[in-house]
């Protein structure tokens, strides 16, 4: 009957409706907990203070200055290394390998192998590959080098993606119109994949920010403020794992700090965002 | 007409800034600017079009017909190479556009599509403005003066009747632009090069009636100006705006030609029965 066929679907939507609903809600629930939880915590200690002044008594008083320094200084070499060597193998990949060709097969899997790899194995290459080798010790460059190889699959899949978004449609009109290889890829593919890297970027930071274990090794743990990329720096997840496990009293200091990192966090991903949307925007690319 | 005339002008303003942007001036009735002989196309091993041979005369629209998968747009493809982008696809036998040989090996396959304009079925604006759509060319090929490539925009928009619908939006991103209107955008962006041959890829049959119209009679009144090679399947649009039509047909698995002739000799006194019965529309 159709009233009853009606009335069924109606039960049928209404329990498809409280699913989702709970689905959301828990997922909204459990990160406002975990980060009400270190609210609460930490709330009392931060003040502007807190992000101007540096550690003292272990990190039981003072602020997080150098932290937040050592911090950006990492990033900023973890992403100088991963987003040029990013877009060119994520091109080599799109554009300049055939998909089913042996070569392109085999990048692809080992960047799917890399990025399974758990961090602390990046922390121990790195220490060995940057600190040793390299002689380049516990530094900043070391550190934000073994970065730049943990988010590297990230942010060369997501590339890799934004070039094949481009139609062909778009590389034939180049072609018949007499473009060179090299400028159908800087004048119309690069642009149009510019998405796709800021949504490896975004990733990439978001893993990048949170590491402790790959860095453990490799910038150290040395809390004061660097004065060269040489230095070894002391990042905000150390901080607080240091904070938490090996000062006792570190605990709401800790979760400020957590705060703070969380803030860095949805602050980094929404400049990704705007800035990728600004870009494909600046180039008509919808 | 006006807008003809001034494409011509900026071909010769052309010429004094950018001795490469020119066309060869049009010489009179009959002479032939495209030659195709014996040529063949194969994809890997299966071989899609084979033994074709035919002129196309300079200053006049060419026609390519037949029913689906003939190799109409393979033949079309293999004149601007095309066909080099495909993977395993190959082309046997010889293509002339004045001297140059288009299948040789030495050849400029970049400055031969710049003589080689083409339009395809689906219209692809590059995703930028409708400015960028008709400066990128000029750049890519050389041009840097600002006013040449301001006066080339608007000549070539001209030509294809767009001027007066997207002159106070230049700088819109053209996919915002109708169908019709995009493939309207596309021809103008391969006449800023001033081709010397134009190569359309069923142009209309992606749009809607209208636009259609409008992009044939485009077609038309490029005659003249530019050689054209139009492939269609369209009978009534060959016949409406073609001088010469090729008719293709498959034949044992691979497209060959039927006949070749005038448009009034193909559908008025067709001599091949496969041809007389596809234009009287019994086959294909």
């Amino acid at each position: 009957m159709p009233s009853a066929l009606r009335a069924g679907f109606r039960r049928g939507d209404g329990l498809l409706g409280l699913v989702v609903w709970g689905v959301a809600i828990a997922t909204l629930g459990l990160f406002s907990w975990v980060v009400g939880d270190v609210g609460l915590r930490g709330v009392s200690e931060l003040s502007i203070a807190f992000l101007r002044e540096s550690p003292a008594d272990a990190g039981r008083a003072g602020g997080i200055a150098p932290i937040l320094v050592s911090t950006g200084l990492i990033l900023l070499v973890c992403l100088t290394a991963a987003i040029p060597i990013g877009v060119g193998a994520a091109a080599l990949l799109a554009e300049f390998t055939r998909t089913d060709g042996a070569l392109g097969r085999t990048v692809r899997v080992s960047l799917d192998v890399l990025s399974g790899v758990p961090s602390i194995v990046f922390g121990l290459f790195g220490n060995v590959f940057f600190c040793v080798t390299l002689g380049l010790g516990f530094s900043i460059v070391s550190g934000g080098l073994t970065l730049a190889c943990m988010v590297l699959p990230l942010v060369i899949r997501a590339t890799e993606e934004g070039f094949r978004s481009v139609p062909d449609e778009i590389r034939q009109g180049a072609a018949a119109l007499g473009f060179s290889r090299a400028s159908t890829f800087a004048k119309l593919l690069l642009p149009a994949a510019l998405p796709g890297l800021g949504v490896g970027l975004a990733l990439g930071i978001g893993r990048a920010l949170a590491e402790t274990a790959a860095l453990l090794f490799t910038s150290g743990y040395v809390d004061r403020m660097p004065t060269s990329l040489s230095d070894s720096g002391r990042a905000l997840s150390i901080h607080i794992y240091d904070l938490a496990m090996n000062v006792t009293g570190g605990e709401p200091r800790a979760c400020a700090t957590a705060l703070v990192l969380v803030a860095v966090l949805v602050t980094a991903n929404m400049a990704a965002a705007s800035l990728t949307t600004r870009a494909s925007s600046a180039s008509g690319i919808r | 007409m006006s807008g003809k005339l001034r494409i011509v002008e900026s071909g010769r303003f052309a010429e004094s800034a950018a001795p490469g942007l020119v066309n060869a001036p049009l010489a009179g009735a009959g002479d032939v600017i495209l030659q195709l002989d014996d040529v063949a196309v194969s994809y890997n091993d299966r071989v899609a079009v084979r033994e074709a041979t035919f002129d196309v005369s300079l200053g006049k629209i060419t026609a390519l017909i037949g029913p689906s998968g003939c190799g109409k747009s393979s033949l079309l493809q293999s004149m601007n190479r095309l066909t080099d982008l495909i993977p395993g696809a190959h082309v046997d036998g010889r293509i002339h556009l004045g001297g140059l040989d288009v299948l040789g090996p030495e050849t400029d396959v970049l400055l031969l599509r710049r003589r080689m304009g083409m339009i395809f079925q689906k219209p692809n604006p590059f995703p930028m403005s409708i400015r960028s759509n008709l400066a990128l060319p000029l750049r890519e090929h050389g041009v840097r003066d600002r006013h040449q490539i301001e006066a080339t925009i608007e000549a070539s928009l001209r030509e294809v009747a767009l001027w007066k619908e997207v002159q106070d939006r230049l700088d819109s991103p053209a996919q915002a632009l109708s169908g019709g209107q995009q493939q309207r955008l596309c021809i103008a962006r391969a006449l800023v090069l001033q081709p010397e041959v134009i190569l359309l890829d069923e142009p209309c049959s992606a749009l809607d009636p209208i636009a259609s119209g409008v992009v044939e009679d485009l077609v038309s009144s490029l005659r003249g100006n530019f050689s054209v090679v139009i492939v269609t399947h369209n009978l009534a649009q060959a016949r409406r705006i073609a001088d010469d039509v090729v008719v293709l047909w498959a034949c044992g698995g691979a497209g060959c030609l039927a006949e070749v002739g005038s448009a009034r000799q193909i559908f008025e006194n067709p001599r091949d029965p496969i041809t007389q019965d596809y234009v009287r529309g019994y086959r294909g």
